[in-house]
């Protein structure tokens, strides 16, 4: 019985002692701090590192390594570690041969027969680019993926592509669609 | 000592406290209709007293739970243990668990918003109802010197000074809802100076949504020297900033939401807006964010029903708004230590309950017996 009741007296001030830090006076009315200056916004978007090549800008998404000899068409590629997937931009002319002539050379590329336009269409999906509404599309095969990315404007479209296995394309689908949200056509042409 | 245990432990003493936070509940329930959620908790349920047409003191929300919680606490006290009594102790214990929870979440939760640009950072929640006075001296190249005056302080009359600070404020008017008034004339007193001089300030009722509310004050400055002296207005988010020059340093003077500061910071890579179609309303909003804490950084995806926590913060996707072509992210930030103190005294009390019934069997089946 008395070690009952010293149990309880025990349970007592514990909560006693909760009770009374919770109702415990709060910080000063006063204080004094330091903080590192707030960069203008302009300043804080340069520092994103924007790149650019024959006209168009992206920023390249962090992690992923700049290929120096990119392919054929491609304005610029990228390996990404530890996986065997690669992403590339490749620019045209105009619609580039159409969106669904397009996805269906996707479709093949990953083992997946042609499909209707229309079928196309449904899963075309959008994401907001600094271009504008950029179209994006989800690719599925047996054994690969493409994640690709349409960015338009009235004269060119620019193809934002990533393949290879599907593990390594699903973990880096964020990344892609931050790329590709962030492509846009230059006013003036980079020289670069 | 054991007769005022006694007296404060007495059941009809719960009783009559129970009845009067339900009263309390059913009233600020409906006040919140009429003065808005913010007021109607601060009056009714964060409060020791509630005024009855100004004139008759009635119990708040914190006097009555204190009371409950006294109660609770010394029936625990005088309760000798036995047994017999293990679950009705439990439940007790449970029970005042999880009114330190509330305790806790009174005096410690904070709620606010931090307000990010695309492709900006941003590392501060911004509080959604206090408001500071802040002394920014940015002398030097790296950083600002910050000397904040909290939501205690803004109250006409009040002296404000730091070790920090050359001069001290005084408070002569503060409203926690005005709009700035053009003046016909523009004052001529040497003593007044920047905005002050061509506008004044109008007080206004406060809508019961306090992020409506635009606060106010007028104060006076002393000690900065002749030239600097006298008297200086702001106005809560106003385009031009106020300073001040004394010695030999310029201060900036700022009325904003009281600012709290992340030991991280967030930058708004990409907000992403859903809407309906042919229409405006949104169907769902994202921001996909990079988070950096010292050399740690990842991305992470903050939307509707996908908030993201992070020492203790939980930040909540809540609106968004567009200017000048760009767009900005408003995500709702919570801390609240005492978030896990209902889950453990509801498990705690529910384990009362069933040592209480698991007792009771016994005595209820010989009963049975008897009777039959």
């Amino acid at each position: 019985m008395q070690i009952g009741n010293k149990i309880t007296h025990a349970a007592c001030v514990v909560l006693a002692g909760l009770a009374l830090s919770a109702f415990k006076q709060g910080a000063s009315d006063v204080r004094f701090y330091k903080v590192t200056k707030e960069a203008p916004i302009a300043a804080q978007r340069a520092a994103e590192e924007i790149q650019a090549v024959g006209g168009v800008e992206w920023v390249a998404p962090e992690g992923w390594q700049q290929d120096t000899a990119p392919g054929a068409m491609q304005l610029v590629s990228f390996s990404i570690p530890e996986t065997d997937a690669k992403a590339s931009i490749v620019v045209l002319g105009g619609q580039g041969g159409g969106t669904a002539a397009n996805v269906n050379r996707w479709r093949g590329q990953v083992g997946l027969p042609p499909a209707e336009e229309t079928e196309i269409m449904k899963q075309a999906e959008t994401l907001k680019g600094k271009a504008g509404p950029v179209q994006w599309f989800e690719i599925t095969g047996t054994e690969k993926s493409i994640l690709a990315a349409l960015v338009q404007d009235d004269t060119q479209t620019a193809f934002v592509k990533l393949i290879g296995a599907k593990g390594g394309v699903i973990e880096n689908k964020v990344r892609f669609q931050a790329l590709a949200a962030s492509v846009r056509f230059s006013k003036e042409p980079n020289k670069g | 000592m054991r007769s005022v245990l006694r007296f404060l432990a007495r059941a009809d003493f719960l009783f009559y406290l129970l009845i009067g936070l339900m009263v309390l509940l059913t009233v600020g329930t409906i006040a919140q209709k009429y003065i808005g959620l913010y007021l109607s908790q601060k009056i009714y349920f964060s409060s020791f007293v509630v005024w009855l047409g100004e004139a008759v003191p009635v119990p708040g929300g914190y006097t009555i739970l204190a009371l409950i919680f006294i109660n609770l606490f010394a029936k625990l006290l005088i309760e000798p243990w036995s047994v017999q009594k293990a679950g009705t102790i439990i439940i007790h214990c449970g029970a005042l668990l999880l009114l330190i929870g509330g305790g806790l979440t009174a005096r410690y939760s904070t709620e606010g918003a931090i307000v990010i640009n695309e492709g900006a950072t941003s590392n501060y929640i911004s509080d959604y109802h206090a408001r500071e006075l802040a002394v920014i001296d940015p002398t030097d190249a790296s950083f600002d010197a910050v000397t904040a005056f909290g939501p205690g302080l803004m109250q006409a009359g009040k002296e404000l000074g730091h070790e920090s600070l050359p001069f001290t404020i005084r408070i002569e008017r503060y409203c926690g809802n005005c709009w700035v008034v053009p003046r016909k004339e523009p004052l001529t007193d040497p003593d007044t100076h920047g905005f002050f001089l061509k506008n004044d300030l109008q007080v206004l009722p406060p809508f019961p949504e306090d992020e409506r509310n635009r606060a106010g004050v007028v104060m006076q400055v002393a000690g900065a020297g002749k030239e600097a002296d006298g008297r200086y207005a702001l106005f809560e988010d106003m385009p031009v900033d106020q300073t001040i020059t004394a010695g030999g340093k310029t201060y900036i003077l700022s009325l904003r939401r009281q600012r709290t500061y992340l030991p991280f910071s967030m930058t708004l890579v990409n907000f992403d807006k859903q809407v309906h179609p042919g229409t405006d309303t949104p169907r769902s909003y994202s921001s996909e964010i990079i988070l950096r804490d010292g050399a740690i950084q990842w991305r992470s995806i903050i939307s509707m029903n996908s908030p993201l926590r992070y020492k203790g913060y939980t930040f909540f996707q809540s609106s968004f708004f567009e200017q000048n072509g760009s767009q900005a992210t408003v995500l709702a930030a919570v801390t609240n230590i005492g978030k896990i103190f209902p889950y453990i005294s509801s498990i705690i009390i529910c384990i009362g309950l069933l040592v209480h019934m698991v007792i009771r069997i016994p005595q209820l089946t010989a009963r049975k017996r008897e009777d039959a």
